[in-house]
């Protein structure tokens, strides 16, 4: 049916820099996905030394309140991710406009598990983040493929 | 001769110091000079200098004050600004000086753009217009607005006004507002942006009604204590329940920023005092430590629900009290947190109330060395608090290593770790307990293959991967029904819980696992943006071991298989975007918990959301929202949350908006479900001036959060 | 400077006619008048006395130039025009025809313009005519001046305002 394994690595690039703050977990993500491996020197130190640098332009997350039970009570939350970045050469000139990934993620909610909720919450957002790295490169990939 | 090269000088020649006042360019009929060097020019005189240009019947310019006197319909551009008025008479260098019966307009092009697509032309008229500094000017007897010119629908008649260019503010002092020629609002001060942005020092009354509270009206007074402290104290009157005096207070420095805010009610319905207290503090001590401190508390459980009509008040139970400090290095992460809560009980729904974690010491690590592997370690020390249930000490340290093996169509990640947990317990006669500790080792492999294909559909050409996902996770069996329960769940199961260890959230129960996790994911990825379309995702966990591990009386299951997970959706083109997720139990043949959900965002003002959800048991709701334009110039917006089970409407919504072209009025009537069997019914109306500031009660929040994607009809082009 | 009036005027020129019953003389051809530090350079001058010496002159050229030192101040005052007419009595420069005038680094343009000589202040005027042509470029007076602010110190702008910024968002309360 047409299906081949796919021949092209989702670094296109001999050496890639990630612009972001380096506490964010989608920052270390990208930094994870492109140093896996044992490929540490395709991860640049500087976006000097990079053939592409990918900037982070901002990150948000978001909680709303999804459903609320017969008695008012919060049951579900829909956690958002939202990720703008965008692509530089290494002289810093912007060959992929800054775009948007948002990713949602629905979650139950009561309150008497507040404590395991709020981690739960703390997962599906690395979730999200992980699934938005893969993304990101996923799209490089293609759009340096085409 | 050696011929001269002209090439072209691709600096721009910086204007220098004495060119700082610049020449001064005149252009008249007539022209001459007297004899204190003064140039007097006639027959429509234009006179230009770098940081402006002047036209007038008639101009003076002199020479040595740098000065100009021009009469007879004089019309001024300078930076932003465009001013006409009979006469004029200005130091162009020091910009002091004044017009008389100015009329200005602000440079509205700047504005529209930076902030808002919000369609502003900030302009009036005075009786004298004052030049107090390069771009700083104060009106005396000013009229402003921002509507278009031919449309006077809304004037601020204010005695001084300021208009500060370089910060984009405008200050009042005694303004009364005239909206459609009535006075409706009388302030001593107030500021507003100039440039469209958010930030409106108009703190305007706002009136509405609450079943709970009756009619309501509160005035709110804004002090400004300094640039980065201001405090706003809101006397609140209503009806059914007498004064209520909010206060909130805010600071801000460069290393930390917090707000205070709280309200007191002397409530005549209850005859008790009612109050409440938030406060919120952010800190960075020192490069890479920060700290967060947050303390909320009410006087009563009833609290929100009489006196707040928004839903995420109301549905509030749980307030936080946190304090954390966190250090982040580079490759680790250490925080001490202290935490509680107070728990609001509602008594037809009675909640146990969370566990205290007095303190929570947590140290975390992520590293990968040169040879390809991935050292993870999370190490927690916490002592758990609580009025009535068991309490102790428990420490919790799970350091794993995974060896991801990874090409361009696959991968491999085989991870082993030890979970090691010990506890320190009270026991006491209520809860009579000992000591223990628990080792568990953890061995998982993750793997995957990546198929791609290019298809073309609807005209698109599209890439298609195809993406088996194969997840084995091994952890023995060990009892830990003895074990006290402080933070653990079991969690949702979706795609994220399909390829984690532990079906149970936090650390005091490890599930016993042998068993395999299939998935198959597929994506439809446009080639042109990359972006993806659409995704398909189905899986399911297969137990080889029932499941033995529970929570505190849990029932243990001896299911084959986890239920199946299946999902189909994305954004299918740029209005719209659908999802359809179902989880089915094998085992009994029924869906579990499915929900569809479906938005039409053709452009900004026109949204139709629509949800159906249902967790067997728990939830069957049907919810509708939408943005609409019914007519010129007029939308409507509506939310309809229907639980099918509980037979009653969770929240309901119905809202009007006129946009005047500079103005826009909304009224919103909002129902929402505030306990068992009680809900809260509100109705708010709002006028809000471009550029001002917004008068009346804030619906915009309620509808922002009802109508997902709803758009201020002021700000859609 | 006013001294000029004193001193002896000289003129050159490729060829000169004098009529002696008029009192006339025309000289033709790169023309210099030179008196003191005033000096005319044309195609063509005719000037014109009475008993007490030289009083009217009227220089054509393309254009005539014009240039005097001003009284006590070291500097030069110039003019170009089409035609020149200069009155020792009234003291008065008359520049007719594309003037332009040049007095330290301020310049002024126009179709007519008068200089006193001894007041050192000029009046320039537009062409009233090319007002009524249509088709005529627009004729207008352009001046170019620099402001001579009296080197006190520049007033110091007051400091901005320490720009002000809302908490961020992220603080939620109920």
């Amino acid at each position: 049916c047409g299906f081949q394994l796919r021949g092209q690595s989702d670094i296109p690039y001999s050496s890639l820099y990630i612009d972001g703050n380096t506490g964010s977990g989608l920052v270390i993500n990208l930094k994870r996905i492109i140093r896996a491996g044992g490929h540490k020197e395709r991860l640049a130190a500087s976006s000097k030394e990079a053939e592409r640098t990918i900037q982070i332009i901002s990150e948000a997350n978001n909680k709303i309140i999804l459903s609320l039970s017969g008695a008012g009570r919060v049951r579900e939350y829909q956690l958002q991710y939202r990720v703008k970045y965008r692509m530089l050469t290494a002289q810093a000139k912007e060959i992929l406009l800054p775009t948007e990934i948002v990713l949602y993620r629905d979650m139950s909610y009561n309150d008497t598990d507040i404590l395991a909720k709020g981690d739960e919450e703390q997962q599906l957002y690395k979730d999200m983040q992980t699934d938005a790295a893969q993304q990101i490169l996923r799209r490089i990939a293609l759009l340096h493929g085409a | 001769d050696d011929n001269v090269s002209l090439h072209t000088a691709t600096d721009l020649i910086p204007v220098s110091k004495t060119d700082q006042e610049g020449a001064v360019f005149i252009d008249a009929d007539q022209m001459d000079e007297s004899k204190n060097q003064q140039v007097n020019a006639r027959g429509n005189v234009e006179l230009r200098r770098n940081k402006g240009v002047l036209t007038a019947d008639e101009v003076h310019y002199q020479a040595d004050t740098d000065t100009v006197q021009a009469t007879g319909n004089v019309n001024l551009k300078q930076q932003g600004l465009t001013v006409t008025g009979p006469a004029l008479e200005l130091q162009m260098g020091k910009q002091i000086g004044n017009m008389t019966q100015p009329v200005f307009e602000l440079d509205s092009a700047a504005v529209a753009s930076k902030f808002t697509n919000m369609s502003l032309t900030p302009r009036g008229n005075a009786d004298i217009l004052d030049f107090v500094g390069e771009n700083q000017y104060r009106l005396k007897n000013a009229a402003y607005t921002t509507c278009p010119v031919g449309n006077d629908d809304w004037y601020l008649r204010v005695k001084e006004l300021d208009i500060d260019n370089t910060r984009q503010v405008g200050t009042a002092h005694s303004a009364v507002l005239e909206f459609k020629g009535t006075p409706i609002l009388y302030t001593p001060w107030m500021d507003f942006p100039l440039d469209g942005s958010r930030r409106s020092g108009l703190l305007a009354p706002t009136f509405g009604t609450t079943s709970k509270s009756g009619s309501e009206f509160s005035i709110p007074y804004y002090w400004n204590i300094a640039p980065n402290y201001d405090a706003t104290i809101t006397p609140r009157l209503m009806t059914k329940r007498g004064t209520q005096l909010g206060t909130e207070f805010r600071y801000l420095t460069s290393t930390y920023r917090g707000i205070l805010d709280g309200d007191f009610l002397a409530d005549t319905q209850t005859q008790t005092n009612r109050w409440r207290f938030f406060g919120a503090h952010d800190q960075v001590f020192a490069p890479g430590v920060t700290g967060h401190f947050v303390y909320q508390r009410v006087s009563d459980n009833d609290y929100f629900r009489d006196l707040s009509s928004q839903i995420s008040a109301t549905s509030l139970t749980n307030l936080n009290q946190e304090a954390v400090v966190s250090y982040q290095a580079d490759w680790w992460r250490a925080a001490v947190r202290v935490q509680q809560y107070q728990t609001l009980q509602d008594p037809n729904a009675p909640v146990i109330p969370p566990y205290k974690r007095l303190p929570q010491l947590t140290w975390q690590a992520m590293t990968s060395t040169d040879n390809g592997l991935d050292i993870n370690v999370n190490t927690e020390l916490t002592r758990f608090d609580h009025p009535t249930l068991i309490t102790g000490t428990r420490f919790v340290a799970y350091p794993s290593v995974a060896m991801p093996l990874i090409n361009q169509f696959g991968y491999i990640t085989p991870k082993v770790g030890v979970h090691y947990t010990d506890y320190v317990l009270n026991s006491t006669p209520a809860n009579p307990a000992e000591n223990s500790s628990r080792t568990l080792p953890i061995m998982s492999v993750d793997s995957g293959v990546y198929f791609d294909r290019d298809v073309n559909w609807f005209g698109g050409h599209y890439q298609q991967s195809l993406e088996p996902r194969a997840y084995y996770v091994y952890i023995p069996y060990t009892d830990q029904s003895a074990l006290p329960n402080f933070d653990s769940a079991v969690m949702d199961l979706n795609y994220s819980q399909l390829f984690t260890e532990n079906q149970f959230i936090g650390s005091d129960r490890i599930n016993n696992a042998n068993q395999l996790t299939l998935a198959m994911t597929s994506r439809l990825l446009d080639t042109e943006t990359g972006l993806e379309r659409i995704r398909f995702a189905v899986g399911q966990r297969l137990y080889f071991t029932p499941q033995k591990v529970t929570l505190p009386n849990g029932v243990a299951s001896n299911d084959t298989s986890s239920d199946l997970l299946a999902s189909l959706g994305g954004q299918i083109n740029q209005a719209w975007r659908a999802e359809a997720a179902i989880q089915y139990n094998t085992q009994l043949n029924e869906t579990v918990r499915n929900s569809f959900t479906a938005s039409y965002r053709p452009e900004p003002g026109k949204v139709m959301n629509f949800s159906y959800r249902t967790i067997s048991g728990e939830i069957n709701q049907i919810d509708l929202s939408a943005q609409w334009p019914i007519a010129p110039r007029w939308y409507g917006m509506m939310r309809y949350n229907y639980s099918l089970m509980d037979k009653r409407v969770v929240e309901g919504l119905a809202g009007l908006e006129y946009n005047g072209g500079c103005w826009a009025a909304r009224g919103v009537f909002q129902t929402i479900a505030t306990a068992a069997n009680v809900s809260s019914t509100s109705f708010f109306i709002q006028l809000e001036l471009n550029g001002l500031g917004r008068l009346g009660s804030n619906p915009l929040d309620a509808l922002k959060l009802s109508v997902p994607g709803y758009t201020n009809s002021n700000e859609i082009k | 400077e006013l001294a000029d009036r004193t001193k002896p005027v000289n003129l050159e020129a490729d060829s000169v006619t004098v009529d002696d019953i008029h009192k006339t003389s025309v000289y033709v051809g790169s023309v210099v008048l030179i008196q003191g530090t005033m000096l005319l350079r044309a195609d063509r001058i005719e000037v014109s006395e009475n008993g007490e010496g030289f009083n009217k002159a009227v220089a054509y050229g393309n254009p005539v130039y014009f240039r005097q030192k001003r009284d006590k101040v070291d500097e030069y005052v110039e003019g170009y025009a089409s035609r020149i007419d200069m009155d020792s009595k009234s003291n008065m420069v008359y520049l007719t025809g594309n003037a332009r005038l040049k007095k330290g680094e301020d310049e002024l343009r126009g179709h007519t313009m008068t200089y006193n000589t001894t007041s050192e202040v000029f009046e320039a005027r537009n062409d009233p005519t090319a007002a009524k042509d249509p088709n005529a470029p627009a004729s207008r007076v352009r001046a170019v001046i620099r402001p001579k602010v009296k080197t006190e110190t520049p007033a110091v702008a007051q400091p901005p305002l320490p720009l002000r910024s809302t908490p961020a968002p992220t603080l939620v309360k109920p």
